[in-house]
């Protein structure tokens, strides 16, 4: 049977919510015993309006007021209505640009971030694509005359994150600013029309993000707000205003204020979410993503506020419906809005190994299917793995991929990458932040679910990627660069990594607890992006290379050791999964899924702990591009 | 129409409590559940069929016959719901409870082996994510079996429209539950890698 007959199957086989005892009874109760009010239709009052036979002469008198009036009113009313929006997709834009993008403001081009970090740039009329230059993330801004694009460089090197100017004649880049935080940490939003301001969000630790304007010039930084969510902010197109959103007692509010800070407006009435607000070119509307109160929470509109002067006009109206699943880009000065829409699948797929040798012995197969999968670890005995969904844990056989049951963790707001449970079975170690904003390692008692800040760590992004040692005492993460080790007793962390054995400006993360116990081992990315897994004894005292084991360029990404620690499994961030022996063999291709999807890529393997399988997830993404038009009823005048 | 509704409404219109029981008896479980999977909560679904049947009775006269009986008392029970909704904007739940889950798990029915009872339940769950147009379209046709016709005068749009918005559906439905598919197809498919140095 096909899918689509399997689904109509379903949904016409689909059971009905059964009527509940009494309502029969309630109802006949209510059917009203005299007899109902007979009344007559207003149009046949009019025609017959002795309640006898029609009037012909009434009849010709409607016909003469329709031919003399109606019509010439319906012509005048087409006439009128001469705005039809317009929405096409970008067909032109055959890659997938994960990392963000955005339209030309003459409309003629698409710049985008590839998988590969290559700012990509497409012609929307011809597809003709090229690449500029590589290394790059976070969105994609072009100047107001078109000519280049802002975006984020690594760093690496020694070197900090910049943010540059690419040409988009010759791909050349300029620098304008320079040792910025990393990318969790600052991110760009807008440039102003004159080239001189940029607008950015700065976030020094999880759940704070500040809407900052900074000076090319002087590098002076003016903070516009301080918020606990993604301000938005935007400059108008005449670059004298920037719009953001705040939050007070709960209520979205849009803010207007003038780049000089003399002035300042706010809607508060919107009876909801307000996201993503945006200028129309012309500055005569803000546009934005609303979610309304009260209706699920997944309904979201199109909606647009006009703007005159320094003042909000009247309230925001809905102008496109449904709109859920846009991640809206830009607004072009030609007029179009692009945005794009899609699905992120995916899953945990697991894959049966051979532990003496570390190949695979049979197909990987998918345990369980859910998307934005961060984290995930095994249970001590094998049977379960356990991932985080929303404020919950949830449970997962290993065997049959079904829940097993759910613990709920109403504190915790959000969990980061990486987990690990601990060999004795009692806890579990996260990393993430909770409702009162205190953000780092968290211990969570499998039987209670109580839980406790283990360590607390000021950090943007909670990705700390704790791993316990074999004798659930002691807990390693990576934490700015890092490797630390923190006993459960006493809490206090110790950096085991150093200067002195690192070089310079070499960072290294995502630890894993070696099955003996006496050292963590960890990805060290050094200049140029190479990697090496390192093993570092817990005292700090002494570090041996694990991988690769020749002085060649490398891609680890993510990787774990297996039980016995003869092997590492890792996926470099592509559709293979790798096995490498750590005596210093050669590593091997153990798992290819090229299958799910052409963008689908692999990441955090974990090896089981008796060592007979290896989990990883799955994340495939599919998007489409497209361009929105003439949606906003004709401007007004008084625009920016 | 149906002769025996018919007559029925004929004489329900004439003041006859016993024909208007017996439409009552006739319709009022699905009104009921199509309310029920509206608005997602027991209590309000029932206030909404009262208030579905004294419209009903209230403008009977009017109701000339020209659809089915039913795709008109579908219509107000409609309507009412989007009264129902403005009024309580602000208030109402945004998150409906799941009845069907446990109706699924308790009776196996159509849903004989464990996979087609998962594939069931997350069509259902993919159908109460959908945004609320392409939701009615399901609710109407497939969960309460009206027409397409019938549909669309329910919902006072053209048929193409409901057939547009059914194919949206499909095309959704079909991207959520193909990676299932794909995992099936890949357990068969994917090769075992053998020795391929990095």
């Amino acid at each position: 049977m096909n899918t689509e007959k399997k689904i109509e199957q379903c949904l016409r086989a689909a059971p009905k919510p059964p009527a509940p005892d009494g309502l029969l009874d309630k109802l006949q109760a209510d059917v009203p015993a005299q007899k109902v009010k007979t009344h007559r239709s207003s149009l046949r009052r009019w025609f017959a309006p002795t309640g006898r036979s029609i009037s012909p002469w009434r009849v010709a008198a409607a016909a003469a007021i329709a031919i003399a009036v109606l019509l010439p009113l319906s012509y005048g009313a087409t006439k009128l209505i001469k705005r039809f929006i317009t929405i096409s997709q970008l067909p032109t834009i055959k890659v997938d640009l994960p990392d963000g993008g955005a339209l030309s403001p003459d409309g003629r081009h698409f710049a985008g971030l590839t998988w590969d970090s290559e700012l990509t740039v497409i012609d929307t009329s011809t597809g003709e694509r090229r690449n500029l230059a590589a290394g790059f993330y976070g969105p994609v801004v072009w100047s107001a005359d078109g000519s280049e694009i802002a975006v984020m460089k690594r760093g690496g090197g020694g070197k900090k994150p910049s943010l540059r100017a690419v040409s988009l004649e010759t791909g050349e880049t300029r620098n304008l600013m320079e040792n910025l935080p990393d990318y969790q940490n600052w991110s760009h939003q807008d440039w102003s029309p004159n080239g001189k301001l940029i607008l950015a969000v700065r976030t020094p630790k999880s759940g704070v993000h500040s809407a900052v304007m900074v000076n090319l010039e002087n590098k002076e930084e003016t903070v516009l707000t301080e918020e606990t969510e993604w301000p938005y902010p935007r400059f108008s197109p005449n670059g004298d205003w920037v719009s953001y959103v705040t939050k007070q007692a709960g209520r979205s509010i849009l803010n207007l204020e003038k780049i000089d800070r003399k002035s300042h407006v706010k809607y508060t009435d919107f009876p909801g979410e307000i996201d993503q607000p945006l200028w129309s070119p012309d500055g005569s509307h803000v546009v934005f993503m609303g979610t309304q109160r009260g209706i699920n929470h997944q309904y979201k509109d199109l909606w647009a506020m006009r703007v005159q002067g320094s003042q909000f006009v009247g309230a925001p109206f809905p102008v496109a419906p449904d709109v859920e699943q846009m991640e809206i880009y830009n607004w072009s000065q030609n007029g179009q809005l692009a945005y794009r829409t899609g699905f992120r699948l995916g899953g945990i797929f697991t894959l049966p190994v051979d532990l003496q040798t570390g190949k695979a012995i049979a197909a990987p197969r998918r345990l369980v299917r859910r998307s934005g999968l961060d984290s995930y670890c095994w249970s001590p005995d094998g049977k379960q793995i356990v991932t985080p969904q929303g404020s919950e844990l949830s449970f997962i056989s290993t065997n049959s991929g079904e829940t097993i049951r759910n613990l709920s963790l109403p504190e915790i707001e959000r969990i980061g990458r990486g987990m690990s449970w601990s060999p004795d079975g009692k806890l579990i170690a996260l990393c993430g932040s909770d409702k009162a904003k205190r953000t780092g390692i968290f211990l969570i008692t499998v039987e209670t679910s109580e839980v406790n800040l283990q360590v607390p760590l000021e950090t943007g992004l909670p990705n700390l990627d704790p791993t316990w040692a074999p004798d659930s005492k002691t807990i390693a993460y990576g934490y700015k660069g890092d490797v630390y080790v923190v006993k459960v007793e006493d809490g206090k962390p110790r950096r085991i990594t150093s200067l002195s054995e690192k070089q310079i400006n070499e960072k290294v993360y995502r630890p894993v607890f070696t099955s003996d116990g006496n050292s963590v081992a960890y990805i060290s990315r050094g200049q140029g992006g190479q990697e090496r897994i390192l093993a570092t004894t817990i005292d700090g005292q002494e570090t041996r290379q694990i991988f690769p084991s020749k002085e060649k360029k490398s891609s680890v990404n993510i990787f774990d050791l297996s039980p016995d620690g003869r092997h590492i499994v890792f996926t470099p961030g592509n559709n293979k999964i790798w096995c490498a022996p750590t005596d210093g063999g050669e590593p091997f291709k153990i798992g290819d899924i090229s299958n799910v999807g052409g963008n689908a890529w692999a990441w955090m393997p974990k090896w089981s702990p008796k060592g007979d399988a290896i989990t990883f997830i799955v994340t495939c993404e599919e998007y489409q591009y497209w361009v929105m038009e003439n949606f906003l009823p004709a401007a007004e005048a008084g625009g920016r | 129409m149906n002769t025996r509704i018919k007559t029925l409404c004929r004489r329900a219109k004439k003041a006859d409590k016993n024909a208007a029981c017996e439409l009552l008896k006739i319709y009022y479980a699905d009104i009921y559940s199509y309310l029920r999977r509206l608005c997602g909560s027991r209590h309000d679904a029932e206030d909404l069929t009262q208030e579905t049947f004294a419209k009903v009775w209230s403008s009977l006269d009017g109701f000339a016959g020209r659809s089915k009986f039913s795709t008109w008392l579908y219509r107000i029970a409609h309507n009412t719901f989007i009264d129902w909704q403005r009024r309580n904007a602000g208030s109402t739940q945004s998150c409906p409870d799941q009845w069907w889950q446990g109706c699924i798990d308790q009776n196996p029915g159509p849903f004989a082996n464990l996979a087609e009872r998962q594939l069931a339940q997350r069509l259902h769950e993919a159908v109460e994510r959908l945004d609320e147009h392409k939701k009615n379209v399901v609710y109407l046709h497939y969960y309460q079996g009206l027409s397409i016709r019938e549909t669309a005068n329910v919902l006072d749009i053209a048929t193409s429209t409901v057939k547009y918005r059914l194919r949206e559906v499909f095309k959704i439905l079909r991207t959520k539950i193909g990676v299932e598919e794909n995992g099936f197809k890949q357990r068969q498919t994917i090769p075992i890698a053998k020795g391929e140095s990095l």
